[in-house]
């Protein structure tokens, strides 16, 4: 029999272990978040400055190839491209991977670029599904893969392994570049040509906005309680999260919806894991360590202004699929490279940036949602002392705000997408309001993934997107 | 104890968010009401500016008198956009209206403000003027602080004809004890003061490369690649070491300069092609093909045909036909053992492709076979 005080020991090195927990994690965010700070107070004061320098007829802009992996795109894919061939830059080819469609898709690029079908088989090795044919617009820098299904990291592969293009940029097809953005996101690679190997640039939410020719022409926050949560959430994990990590020299995403890398190396390392349902995570993290072991210095960097907008899941069910995704896959990859973790040899990836994603990436939401469980059953059994777990909860929820609010305010202190201030005032309540509904919520989609992951899971979830609010 | 240490914890956090929030509406009402009053403030002013640009006597002293201080500012944010862009008489007339609201003395002032940003801005603004600015000022600020020489040099080139030894001057500001590598603006200036003739890069290069880290290194190949060089050859010796420099990107950097240069002979006949050719990475030898593309004549022809038995990596052998496409045409008589799909596949691309191919690219944006530059 265990006895009374056994159990309240028990009890009580738990409620230690989990403050001291909460500790841990509250303060790295917030160590991320003053970083991020610093970052973008030096960064606003030198964006000031607008040199003489013509962006356009820059002679030294090496060449991308945006690739675009379409599977089922028909009913947006003409646009896309055609809003992705008026970038601002210089050198790029619009690189289409077609996966396998069933729904036209190519068709519908067939007949608006006039392409070509290039008579003859690629002869380098691709390593992805059978490539059917390459297509080729005489008039306009577009190509097109047509090839079987094979998923998002095998049309990828198509376009890295096709492309001679010195830098490989990796969209979505639905995605929103800004204008000037890709041009953005080259420049470290002109300023550090021998060092930086990828760039990724802030993913911000189009639900709601305007958009015209492929420009979001409007910025708003849609009624929708439920994107608005996800506007906090982003705002919170690129203004505040990305820079902060990107500031330490531990940026392990580089985001699918709109990253540059130097394509070379990434054919180096084999191009993307196709086993990988986040490949984006996936490929960084072997970037970084690949780098690392062959001792070339290079540079990983996040940055702020290069933005493109997306679509996110506008119902719980689409929004499940998504994040039970992305936390499957968080897991794979950390599992997959297990061996780095703590290894010196890995240098800040493997002591901090690793650590850090299973300790609060990983665990955080677990950690949470079981203590969502377990505090009302040990309430009921009269084990929670409650002025003190009152005034914890209060403390934890007002700390989520703070955090929550300090990407709202970097985003009114520099980027200022959102500008009208109810919209700002509406983001900072429902810092407040997530805890209650939306944190428990996907602490619940945590456990679940963790359970899927187990049994071996790796489905994608099909994404149905409703469309951007398009001015005539 | 522990509770009332948790509870004052959570009344402190509470605070804080509070005035966090309240911090955080307050900048974005102020910026909002700024921006708007700013933006009515310009309309205002250009409406202003282009109504007396056309004018025969557009009294700029008038203009200025009629300005608030807020407006003033916003009047020489319009003006310095306005001058980026306007050339011709109109140009002559926004520089009078920049005279009328002292932008250049104030720009001069500026010079030596504390601020790193603010003394960028106030060279930038210099370079638009003509409000006068001696060379010692501009040098002067220059050392202030390594961010502000881009500026000054770019000063110096757009003023170029009011300085004597702009270029060198420019180029040496850029290139300053060599420890820095060149921003995007920084390469694009280096590119503009050497165009007409790279004897600057070149002088500061020969005796500085050893000096410089490989990005900087790169970095000012890439911009030799395009400009004119008509120096002596001996000049060009450090071009040409760096083709046996231990990073490979130098290497394809050196080799894609000499590309640029094959016009002339006596440079062709010091480059190495033997080794660039037989260079143990494929990347380096990729741009030797490109280089010999581009020189287009039987010599390269030649050394095109002898690489392809030795050419063993597939994406530089995409390069080398495509580079005996361009030089000799797809129907090529003599026996070369040529890989048939790789050289089926460049013929069958160029045909897609039409009268948009070339060896180095596309013509508007490049696309194609193409490395850097």
């Amino acid at each position: 029999m265990i006895s009374v005080d056994a159990l309240d020991g028990v009890f009580a090195g738990l409620g230690v272990a989990i403050l001291g927990y909460f500790i841990l994690l509250n303060s790295t965010y917030i160590l991320i978040t003053l970083a991020a700070l610093v970052d973008v107070r030096s960064h606003m004061d030198r964006q000031r400055y607008r040199p003489l320098a013509s962006r356009k007829g820059n002679p030294f802009a090496p060449g991308v190839a945006v690739v675009v992996p379409a599977y089922n795109e028909a009913n947006v894919i003409v646009e896309s491209v055609q809003a992705l061939l008026t970038l601002e830059y210089p050198r790029y080819e619009v690189l289409v991977v077609n996966d396998g469609s069933t729904d036209g898709t190519l068709d519908r690029l067939l007949e608006a670029f006039d392409l070509q079908e290039v008579d003859a088989e690629y002869p380098l090795e691709l390593p992805c599904e059978p490539v059917n044919a390459v297509y080729r617009a005489p008039e306009e820098e577009v190509t097109v893969i047509d090839k079987a299904n094979g998923g998002k990291s095998d049309a990828l592969n198509a376009g890295l392994f096709f492309t001679e293009r010195e830098l490989f940029c990796a969209i979505d097809a639905d995605a929103i570049i800004e204008h000037g953005s890709l041009y953005d996101a080259v420049e470290p690679f002109l300023e550090h040509p021998t060092r930086t190997v990828a760039t990724g640039g802030a993913v911000r939410v189009a639900n709601g906005c305007s958009v015209r020719d492929g420009v979001v022409t409007e910025v708003s926050i849609p009624r929708s309680r439920l994107v608005t949560m996800q506007i906090v959430e982003y705002l919170r994990a690129f203004l505040a999260g990305r820079i902060g990590l990107s500031r330490l020299n531990s940026l392990l995403i580089i985001s699918g919806a709109f990253g540059l890398f130097r394509a070379d190396v990434l054919r180096e390392i084999g191009g993307y894991d196709t086993d990988s349902i986040t490949e984006d995570m996936e490929i960084v993290v072997r970037l970084h360590r690949h780098l690392l072991e062959t001792g070339e210095p290079y540079d990983v960097t996040f940055l702020p202004e290069p933005v493109v907008w997306t679509e996110v899941p506008s119902t719980r069910g689409q929004l499940a699929k998504q994040r039970r995704r992305w936390f499957r896959g968080l897991l794979y990859t950390l599992s997959q490279h297990r061996d780095a973790i703590g290894r010196r040899q890995y240098g800040v990836v493997g002591l901090f940036a690793l650590p850090f994603f299973i300790i609060i990436e990983a665990l955080g939401p677990l950690v949470e949602g079981a203590g969502y469980v377990f505090v009302p059953v040990l309430m009921l059994l009269g084990m929670v002392h409650v002025p003190f777990f009152t005034a914890f909860l209060a403390g934890a929820i007002l700390l989520g705000a703070v955090l929550s609010g300090l990407g709202v305010f970097l985003e009114v202190y520099s980027y200022r997408r959102y500008e009208r201030p109810s919209d700002i005032a509406r983001l900072l309540g429902y810092g407040i309001v997530e805890a209650f509904v939306y944190r428990p919520w996907k602490a619940l989609q945590s456990w679940i993934a963790l359970v899927e992951f187990i049994r071996g899971d790796t489905h994608w979830g099909e994404m149905v997107r409703e469309g951007f609010a398009t001015e005539e | 104890m522990l509770v009332s240490a948790v509870q004052l914890a959570a009344i402190v956090i509470g605070g804080v968010f509070v005035v966090l929030a309240t911090v955080t509406v307050g900048l974005s009402t102020y910026r909002r009401r700024r921006d708007r009053l700013d933006a009515a403030r310009r309309r205002t002013v250009r409406h202003e500016l282009f109504t007396r640009l056309h004018q025969d006597e557009p009294d700029w002293d008038a203009f200025a008198a009629g300005l608030s201080r807020r407006e003033m500012s916003n009047a020489a944010i319009v003006l310095e956009r306005l001058l980026r862009q306007v050339r011709g008489d109109d140009r002559e007339a926004l520089l009078d209206a920049a005279r009328s609201i002292d932008m250049g003395p104030r720009a001069e002032a500026d010079l030596t403000a504390s601020n790193v940003t603010d003394r960028q801005i106030a060279l930038t603004r210099l370079a638009l003027l003509d409000h006068p600015v001696s060379l010692e000022q501009v040098l002067t600020t220059a050392a202030t602080a390594p961010r502000t020489r881009g500026a000054a040099a770019r000063l110096l080139y757009e003023r170029h004809d009011e300085f004597v030894g702009a270029t060198e001057w420019g180029t040496r500001l850029l290139l300053w004890g060599g420890e820095r590598i060149l921003t995007v603006t920084g390469m694009e200036t280096l590119y503009r003061l050497n165009q007409g003739e790279a004897v600057s890069i070149l002088h500061v290069g020969g005796r500085n490369i050893h000096k410089w880290p490989d990005d900087l290194t790169v970095q000012v190949l890439r911009v030799l690649s395009k400009c004119q060089v008509t120096a002596p050859v001996d000049r060009l010796d450090w071009v040409l070491e760096a083709g046996a420099h231990p990073e490979y990107r130098v290497r394809e950097a050196a080799v894609t300069a000499l590309g640029t240069m094959g016009w002339r002979d006596d440079i062709r006949q010091r480059v190495p092609l033997a080794t660039l050719l037989a260079d143990h990475d494929a990347r380096v030898r990729r741009a030797g093909y490109r280089m010999l593309a581009s020189w287009g004549d039987e010599e390269a022809a030649g050394w095109l045909e002898r690489s392809v038995p030795t050419e063993v990596d597939p994406w530089a052998t995409l390069a080398l036909y495509r580079g005996l496409v361009a030089v000799s045409g797809p129907e090529i008589e003599r026996d070369l053992d040529l890989d048939e799909a790789i050289w089926r596949w460049v013929r069958a691309d160029q045909m897609a492709l039409g009268a948009a191919w070339t060896p180095m690219g596309r013509p508007r944006h490049g696309a194609g076979t193409e490395g850097v530059g």
